[in-house]
């Protein structure tokens, strides 16, 4: 219940944000109505960022304790993260052709690093689907979520430590942020949408990761069930009594989650 | 196209697929979930004779 109410406020402040966007700010002197763009395109690159964090720590915390809601937390976090990346290059794109006269530019160090880090995101999750045993599953995705959020820190300084066509960023030092380049009303405007923008995506990790423990649960519950199919098998093929089957359960995926793979 | 035509599709693009995802990702939850509830009652039935299982679940909550 607290999700879904978690999940209205999300989608009132993402819908009053939108319309304070589009119809209450002003237009930028220099850029016009194409600003108006920058509010869910810097709210998508922040969530962007968000989630290649959370998968990589998730993603340590897997490596470390070998606990499976960890995994599920990472997934759920690098399905998001390629989400809202691919939102920031479409915001971008968008806001692009107006005012630089191009939608993507491969030269661009900035937009460049973005593309790589959707591609490892996008790669986490088709690495995800080669196996079928979470544990070795999960180890292979830590990997990648950690390269993906190697990646993070690249794309956002790219714009500082390499010259392209991307300016530096608005608010990225306590300085900027305590004196803004921009008006007032476009920073509150901003500080809104990325509110509203964060507790959508508060919203959706939680459902996403209540789906991914449900998947897991399905998975143990069709292994197990496998497995008693099997020891029926064999034990009307061996006429061995009830209780002794003489199924090995010591091979990988059939054996019952112990504490290296610990079930939510 | 100008720039108020980039705006819409800026903010449609952004905004439609936001709203896209959370819509699926909502309906695939309810469905692995009576998925789930449906195996759990399965294999509460063939351990239980006298047919005891688990309630499904109601949904996404």
């Amino acid at each position: 219940m607290k999700t879904r109410i978690l999940g209205f406020v999300a989608l009132a402040g993402i819908v009053a944000g939108t319309l304070v966007s589009l119809f209450v700010v002003p237009a930028d002197v220099n850029q016009g109505d194409a600003q108006r763009i920058m509010y869910p395109h810097v709210a998508s690159a922040w969530l962007a960022y968000l989630s290649g964090g959370v998968t990589a720590l998730a993603g340590v915390g897997w490596l470390w304790k070998r606990d499976l809601r960890f995994d599920a937390v990472a997934v759920s976090a690098a399905e998001l993260g390629a989400l809202f990346t691919a939102f920031a290059i479409w915001g971008g794109s968008m806001w692009g052709r107006p005012v630089w006269g191009t939608f993507w530019q491969w030269e661009d160090p900035r937009m460049a690093t973005t593309a790589l880090l959707l591609a490892l995101f996008i790669g986490y999750l088709l690495l995800r689907r080669l196996s079928d045993d979470p544990a070795r599953r999960a180890t292979r995705a830590a990997v990648v979520g950690l390269i993906a959020a190697a990646d993070i820190p690249i794309v956002h300084y790219s714009v500082d430590w390499w010259r392209g066509l991307h300016q530096s960023a608005t608010f990225g030092s306590p300085d900027k942020l305590l004196h803004p380049a921009a008006p007032v009303a476009f920073v509150l405007t901003l500080v809104g949408m990325l509110t509203a923008f964060t507790l959508g995506w508060l919203y959706l990790i939680i459902r996403r990761y209540q789906l991914a423990r449900t998947e897991l649960q399905i998975e143990e519950m069709a292994r197990q069930g496998q497995l008693a199919a099997a020891r029926r098998r064999a034990q009307a093929g061996a006429g061995l009594p009830s209780g002794t089957d003489g199924i090995r359960t010591d091979r990988p995926g059939m054996d019952a989650p112990g504490p290296r793979e610990a079930l939510p | 196209m100008s720039d108020v035509g980039f705006v819409i599709a800026g903010f449609t693009g952004i905004l439609g697929g936001f709203a896209v995802y959370a819509a699926t990702l909502v309906a695939r939850l309810r469905r692995v979930q009576r998925e789930a509830a449906a195996m759990r009652a399965r294999a509460g039935g063939a351990e239980d004779p006298a047919g005891h299982s688990d309630p499904p679940a109601s949904g996404a909550e």
